[in-house]
């Protein structure tokens, strides 16, 4: 378990703890950290499909988080700061491991939904779900559903064509339905239909 | 369901996932952030040290420099001659001549004429009033009164210095073109000398202006025209006596400035007997 807070950072506001982590306080950056690792080890969880490389990837966007405090003004939220930095280091470690202008998980597509896997997923756990999807639609997907970049932005950030990009995600799309379905999650049955699916 | 109701799904359960990671994620993380402090010391310490080394060495090599006395004179008296008198060959006496003439012009033009241009009779600013003379080694006063002077190669004339009860030094000589002089301390310090010349009937001084163990240098303090004398002790008890004078006619076209090429210069070197 994680060991004992200090209580001198407990009641401080967000602006005294980033102050004190610019001083390199240690009991400071450990509060600071605690308020937002669940949330950013959440993201992480979505790229990185386990929890030990999830981890990782969490402390290395920490480290940059802290090491690079000065860089932050104080302009928008902090949240949304570490946010890019947890997300940015999330693909730079799938990029080591994955090449994402390679397209030969389409043929993956067509691949049925492993059953066991979905019968192991309680219908209100959907998010999981995204552990069983390749790399490239399960990263599209993060991108463009939960964090809401357009297909350009995701076409500069993973260096593929906006096509790929689409592509991936219509695929990513139909994937997790068959997911969903598999797992006996209620209301997918109109979804896919002619002129309401993707 | 809609594609829009399909991403609200996934979009309301986005933070699904969230929950606090192992302790293992903070201990990887505090170790990263403690080996970047050490290496953050570490190279504030090497910054340190390598300016610390590099004041050191700046310091070190200011007190050599001022520690050898022949560079620190030289530095300190900006001496319009003695790069070319340490050139001076034994045998080579034009050659060097000329590499005087070439340095001074380019080297002490500017000292020089701040000089003549400060002149007020005998008030020549003296430059070498710190100049020392090396322990254990006679000044150049006392080896000039240290016997006769005579030209080498059998040639006829002789110079004899003979200091006089005043303490002036008055020479004779019977150099064809250097007229007898004489050498008066001056009021200023203990360096500071007068050369009087007695040739022809004009009263002409020159003031010292530059002093070593091994030369001293005169330029013209009154009297017509501009002028000046350097006596300098070589090696093998020789003796060159300098005089520069400026042709008067030269001092029209550039005022004040003492051009190398209508110079005067005599140049005789004795053998000390």
């Amino acid at each position: 378990m994680m060991r004992v807070i200090h209580t001198k950072y407990r009641d401080v506001t967000e602006e005294d703890l980033i102050a004190a982590c610019r001083k390199e306080d240690r009991r400071a950056q450990q509060q600071l950290y605690e308020r937002f690792a669940p949330v950013m080890f959440g993201v992480c969880r979505r790229y990185i499909k386990t929890e030990a490389d999830a981890e990782d990837v969490l402390a290395e966007a920490f480290f940059k988080v802290f090491t690079n405090l000065q860089q932050y003004r104080g302009q928008g939220s902090f949240e949304g700061w570490v946010r890019r930095i947890v997300v940015n280091e999330a693909l730079m470690f799938l990029r080591k491991r994955h090449n994402f202008r390679l397209t030969a998980e389409l043929s993956e597509a067509d691949r049925p939904a492993p059953a066991h896997f979905a019968q192991q997923i309680a219908a209100n756990d959907i998010l999981g779900l995204l552990a069983f999807l390749p790399t490239g639609y399960r990263t599209v997907f993060n991108l463009y559903i939960l964090e809401g970049y357009k297909h350009r932005e995701i076409a500069d950030i993973l260096g593929i064509s906006i096509n790929t990009s689409k592509s991936q995600l219509i695929l990513a799309r139909k994937r997790m339905q068959e997911l969903l379905q598999a797992a006996g999650y209620p209301g997918l049955e109109n979804y896919g239909s002619p002129g309401k699916g993707a | 369901m809609k594609e829009q109701d399909f991403d609200q799904l996934f979009q309301d359960r986005k933070h699904q996932l969230d929950r606090m990671p192992s302790p293992r994620a903070w201990h990887q993380l505090e170790r990263r952030l403690d080996s970047h402090r050490k290496r953050n010391k570490f190279h504030f310490a090497r910054s340190l040290s390598m300016a610390a080394a590099l004041l050191l060495l700046i310091v070190l090599s200011i007190g050599i420099a001022l520690s050898v006395p022949g560079e620190q004179s030289r530095l300190l008296n900006q001496s319009p001659l003695p790069l070319a008198s340490e050139q001076l060959e034994a045998d080579d006496v034009e050659a060097a001549e000329e590499l005087r003439l070439a340095i001074s012009a380019q080297q002490a033009e500017a000292k020089r004429n701040r000089l003549i241009e400060d002149n007020k009779e005998r008030g020549k600013r003296l430059l070498a009033s710190h100049a020392r003379t090396e322990p254990g080694k006679p000044s150049i006063w006392q080896t000039l009164l240290n016997g006769t002077w005579s030209l080498p190669h059998g040639q006829e004339g002789a110079l004899r210095l003979t200091q006089g009860p005043d303490a002036t030094a008055k020479g004779a000589s019977s150099i064809a073109g250097l007229p007898d002089f004489k050498l008066t301390p001056g009021s200023k310090s203990k360096i500071d000398m007068v050369l009087e010349l007695a040739s022809n009937g004009a009263d002409e001084t020159y003031a010292l202006v530059y002093q070593s163990p091994q030369l001293a240098v005169f330029e013209q303090a009154s009297g017509q025209g501009r002028g000046r004398i350097s006596f300098e002790l070589l090696e093998q008890n020789r003796l060159a006596i300098i005089w520069e004078k400026a042709d008067r006619k030269a001092l029209h076209p550039v005022p004040r400035q003492l051009t190398p090429k209508p110079q005067q210069w005599m140049l005789h070197q004795l053998q000390l007997q």
